[in-house]
């Protein structure tokens, strides 16, 4: 209702004001200060208009003109850049695998400059998916307002709520996660009063026991094997601390923690003691794209918050048999973090096979709120790990997910103010190249993202949008009605 | 002749009701105005316009949160409550004397249930102007559309819902006054309406809101229900109902006196049901003087009464701490116990509040930070607040994240009150060191701990003492450590630390709480004339009993 409203209003602001191309504008030699910094991006086609702002000071009006290497052209003003969403999917998809010059024209004291033109790259490969979806909370500490899961056309602006804690108070929801993109089956958890594991498969709505005696504590970081007849979870005893000092925030840590596979057709727990040792802390599962084998992060036990900085994962592996839901004999390590100091979590393959990536951070299983933390990458062919260097910043890049042909991925970085993380999406192309990240379009972006007090976490990208019925979630998440999880 | 002297008299009596409002707000409950303010932040924004005009209800939470900020200053708010009150109480007295006939000394008497009936209401701190605001609005309507056709109502009930939420109920039940049970189609029509509504348009609304109201109760319905502002409607229907019976008497003046006596009957059941607990308004008293640093009127008032909890004992000690009298007096007042000085934290929107305030002045940047931020968040209706977002952007300013605090600062900036204030911030963003040279923020950034740890509650006293051996200068750092100190009971540590009073304390002679205290350590506690060997004894037989 409310998008309904602005929509009319930004209509009437939009025809109430239009900028011609101006004339004889002096030549600036630099390329145009604007937010978000979209100079040299790489986009796939049809995503939401790269809607931005003059970020250069006082400024009376702007104009831009975006020419397409292959062909069309489209032109914007005003004090915000606004292209129109159909004629720019037009052009985008006019230049696919070329580019689109962008010529902004600035006036300032009753003066026109011209900037240098800048690129944004249209990319040969898709995006596929309708989507995405996160969370939006409010970085906080112990309490948590108002909160929700949410999911995003990124051939548009539209936001839609899947779930506010509005429908249950008290409530928090969180890890979303949908099997390889496809909302058909997606699991989250809900803490509070009426905590529980939410399971939906192909609408049918199911709310597990919050907890299990034999874990240590609920099922969270949920992760999809692929055949969708198993759900790898682990559960966790998180703790969390806060610093002193000016420059650190929380810490937050696991006192114990392990994983299991999930059976949602018998509501079995798959255990298996080689993933529960009690000198490691087991966390963050997810299974091979061939569903073989499950991946997660491993640490050795350490007294916790005495030596929490002591504490630091590796990349592990164990082979799965999805026909008879057993595990392996024997634990592998795929990427030793702790020879190099530093602690490796939220592992996230590929769906073609090629690559695990990770966030890298100097200790701890919760990178987040580490500055230091970026993303990595692993080529599971050669073996070879390296940072993300055109992706990652000097602040916390973490969270990530791949798109279902592994050529895009979704992260969230606290790169704009060092606290609010907000989502970037950027390319890998077949030779492992990776292109600028760009921050998640919206309309009157530096109005908009100034004005949101919440973070975006957990993204992840939905072939289509999400169909869940809140109304009788709500209920459902109230009535305490749950069903008990047994171990196989 | 007689005409004109009854309208002097009405006008005089609405003059005086709306004067005993004003007062009662101005000068008897200004902190309960400070309270209601602190909790919101209107914003000039279409964004913040068009996200209350998106659900039912939104247009009286749009124009009782757009008043609601003048309470920021105690008058304003004073004023416009009365004149809320006021209006309400005229459109109830011309229904009165449409719908009983009745004269207008005894409509005026009758009218009365409205204005202390809203006093009652509003001691319940979380019920919302928009709840005054839509039952104004809903009177004023009952008023003007009394003889519209009943057609009419098919388009002014959806109207009146969606503006001024579920108070449309009231317009209906006046309107069956009139129309009797022929008019129950239109109650069917709008609990049909409602439902659509909430199946349609409301997704993430439970269905007690969408019945009963989203704007009106800070405290989200399922967690919360209160009765009497769901009672009251009622109550005023009813003493619109009750004017026909009293017309039925012949005599003025015994209408008169039977309105009068309704009017004081529900008064007095007002006052009965004590909605101005006195403690409870007396911390909202004590946060109100905190807020404004009005440190002596806190101790004058706590000399008189003193509430047993540790609001009141975190108040009175920043109190005493900020003129000076810590160390002299923390014993002669209420200790409510080692949180006596910082609580820990709690997950609501006031209890931490002079716990965030003390760690803000004692340096303790991070855990002022947090504190604020968890209050922030603690608004269970999704609101934010321009007292905590003020204090955030000093917080960033300090720790030196001026990009966060900017963020803080810009929305104060769409603010009418705070704007002021955001616009002389935002001279500091990017310029650091123009923050050192501001003296609070300077200091306060000067007293932050130098070396990293994670904070621990239960060993509070060592962080504020690690805080004040960090900058010796922090002179609350160190009253706050030696009083934790014997808060706790940790009297060896307390002997072996006076002498840092001693040493940087400034005293001319060891302050007498001190001496007090060392009295009540000397004796074991058998000193009856020591206030802290009395906290000690009441603390071991605490103990024991647990």
């Amino acid at each position: 209702m409310k998008n309904y409203l602005l929509n009319i209003f930004v209509l009437l602001a939009i025809c109430s004001c239009t900028v011609s191309k101006p004339e004889n504008a002096e030549i600036v030699n630099e390329q145009p200060p604007i937010y978000p910094d979209y100079i040299g991006v790489t986009i796939p086609v049809e995503i939401a208009p790269l809607d931005f702002d003059y970020n250069g000071g006082e400024f009376e009006t702007m104009y831009v003109l975006a020419k397409g290497s292959n062909g069309g052209e489209l032109s914007a003003g005003g004090t915000t850049i606004e292209f129109d969403i159909d004629d720019w999917h037009e052009l985008t998809r006019k230049n696919q695998g070329g580019n689109i010059s962008m010529t902004v024209y600035v006036k300032k004291d009753g003066k026109w400059k011209q900037y240098q033109d800048f690129n944004v790259f249209v990319s040969n490969y898709p995006l596929e998916e309708w989507g995405l979806t996160y969370r939006r909370i409010a970085p906080g500490y112990e309490v948590y307002g108002k909160l929700g899961l949410y999911q995003r056309d990124l051939s548009n602006f539209d936001e839609t709520p899947i779930i506010e804690n509005t429908s249950v108070a008290g409530a928090c929801f969180n890890c979303h996660t949908s099997n390889r993109t496809n909302p058909d089956q997606f699991t989250f958890h809900v803490r509070g009063d009426h905590g529980a594991t939410m399971v939906q498969q192909n609408g049918n709505r199911e709310w597990l026991k919050a907890r299990n005696d034999s874990l240590h504590g609920s099922m969270v970081y949920p992760y999809w094997h692929p055949s969708g007849k198993y759900c790898a979870y682990s559960t966790n005893q998180t703790h969390q601390s806060f610093h002193a000092v000016r420059g650190e925030r929380i810490e937050v840590f696991d006192q114990a923690s392990d994983v299991f596979v999930y059976d949602p057709n018998t509501h079995e727990l798959l255990l298996d003691t080689l993933l529960m040792t009690p000198d490691h802390y087991e966390t963050y599962p997810v299974f091979s794209p061939d569903g073989k084998t499950l991946y997660f992060c491993s640490s050795e036990a350490k007294p916790i918050p005495s030596e929490y900085k002591e504490i630091r994962y590796n990349i592990c592996k164990i082979d799965f048999n999805a026909e008879n839901g057993t595990y392996g004999e024997k634990i592998d390590t795929v990427f030793n973090a702790s020879i190099l100091g530093k602690s490796a979590t939220h592992p996230r393959p590929s769906y073609d096979g090629k690559y695990i990536m990770f966030t890298l951070s100097d200790y701890g299983c919760f990178p987040i709120w580490h500055n230091e933390a970026d993303n990595w990458i692993l080529n599971l062919k050669t073996g070879e790990a390296k940072p993300m260097k055109e992706a990652n910043s000097s602040q916390t890049d973490s969270w990530h997910n791949w798109n279902i042909n592994s050529h895009w991925f979704v992260f969230t970085s606290r790169r704009g103010n060092g606290l609010y993380t907000r989502l970037y999406l950027a390319q890998i192309d077949d030779h492992g190249n990776i292109s600028k990240p760009f921050l998640l379009p919206q309309k009157n972006p530096a109005t908009y993202y100034d004005a949101l007090i919440d973070s975006y976490n957990t993204p992840d990208f939905t072939s289509r949008k999400v169909e869940f019925d809140s109304h009788s979630a709500a209920r459902e998440i109230t009535s305490e009605n749950r069903i008990p999880t047994t171990v196989k | 002749m007689t005409g004109k002297i009854q309208k002097y008299t009405l006008g005089i009596g609405f003059l005086l009701v709306f004067a005993a409002i004003f007062l009662f707000w101005a000068v008897g409950f200004p902190h309960a105005l400070s309270y209601q303010e602190q909790y919101q932040l209107f914003l000039f924004t279409g964004d913040y316009f068009m996200e209350r005009l998106s659900m039912p209800g939104g247009v009286a939470a749009f124009i009782g949160e757009f008043l609601t900020q003048f309470y920021y200053i105690e008058y304003l708010g004073a004023f416009f409550l009365s004149l809320i009150a006021i209006s309400s109480q005229f459109f109830l007295f011309l229904l009165i004397k449409d719908y009983g006939k009745t004269d207008s000394l005894s409509a005026f008497f009758l009218s009365l249930v409205f204005p202390i009936i809203m006093i009652g209401l509003m001691g319940d701190e979380n019920l919302l102007l928009s709840y005054f605001v839509s039952l104004l609005a809903i009177l004023k309507s009952s008023y003007f559309f009394r003889n519209l056709i009943v057609f009419a109502d098919i388009l002014i009930i959806p109207i009146l819902y969606w503006c001024f939420g579920p108070m449309v109920w009231l317009y209906i039940i006046l309107k069956m006054g009139n129309y009797g049970w022929k008019y129950a189609s239109m109650a069917i029509y709008t609990i049909i309406l409602q439902w659509l509504v909430y199946m349609v348009l409301l997704p993430q609304t439970p269905w007690i809101e969408a019945a009963l109201g989203i704007y009106y109760y800070r405290i989200p319905l399922p967690l919360l229900l209160p009765v009497f502002p769901y009672v009251a409607p009622f109550i005023i229907a009813l003493t619109v109902y009750v004017s026909k019976g009293i017309a039925l008497f012949q005599s003025s003046i015994v209408k008169g006196c039977i309105s009068f006596l309704i009017a004081l009957s529900v008064g007095f059941l007002v006052y009965n049901s004590n909605p101005y607990d006195k403690e409870k308004y007396e911390l909202i008293r004590q946060d109100y003087l905190v807020r404004f640093e009005k440190w002596d009127e806190i101790i004058q008032r706590a000399e008189k009464f003193q509430v047993q909890s540790p609001f009141f004992s975190n108040c009175i000690n920043l109190a005493l701490s900020q003129t000076g009298q810590l160390a002299e007096k923390q014993f002669s007042f209420y200790q409510s116990g080692e949180d006596a000085l910082l609580m820990p934290s709690v997950q609501e929107l006031f209890s931490n509040i002079p716990t965030s305030e003390a760690f803000y002045r004692l340096g303790m940047i991070n855990s002022a930070l947090r504190y604020t931020f968890d209050l922030q968040e603690s608004i269970l209706n999704g609101q934010k607040s321009g007292r905590f977002c003020k204090r955030l952007a000093e917080c960033y300013l300090i720790k030196g994240n001026h990009k966060v605090a900017k963020k803080y600062i810009d929305l104060l900036k769409k603010s009418l009150f705070y704007k002021k204030w955001a616009n002389t911030a935002d001279k500091y963003i990017g310029k650091d060191n123009m923050v050192m040279v501001n003296p609070s923020w300077n200091t306060a950034r000067k007293f932050q701990f130098k070396e990293d740890f994670l904070y621990h509650y239960p060993e509070i006293d060592k962080m504020l003492g690690q805080l004040f051996v960090n900058n010796t200068d922090n002179k609350m750092a160190l009253e706050y450590f030696l009083g934790e100190l014997l808060l706790k009971g940790n009297v060896n540590e307390f002997v072996h630390y006076l002498s840092w009073a001693q040493q940087y304390g400034g005293y001319k002679e060891m302050p007498a709480g001190y001496q007090d205290a060392m009295r009540a350590i000397q004796s074991k506690g058998q000193d009856l004339t020591s206030a802290y060997a009395k906290y000690i004894n009441a603390k071991l037989r605490q103990n024991e009993n647990e």
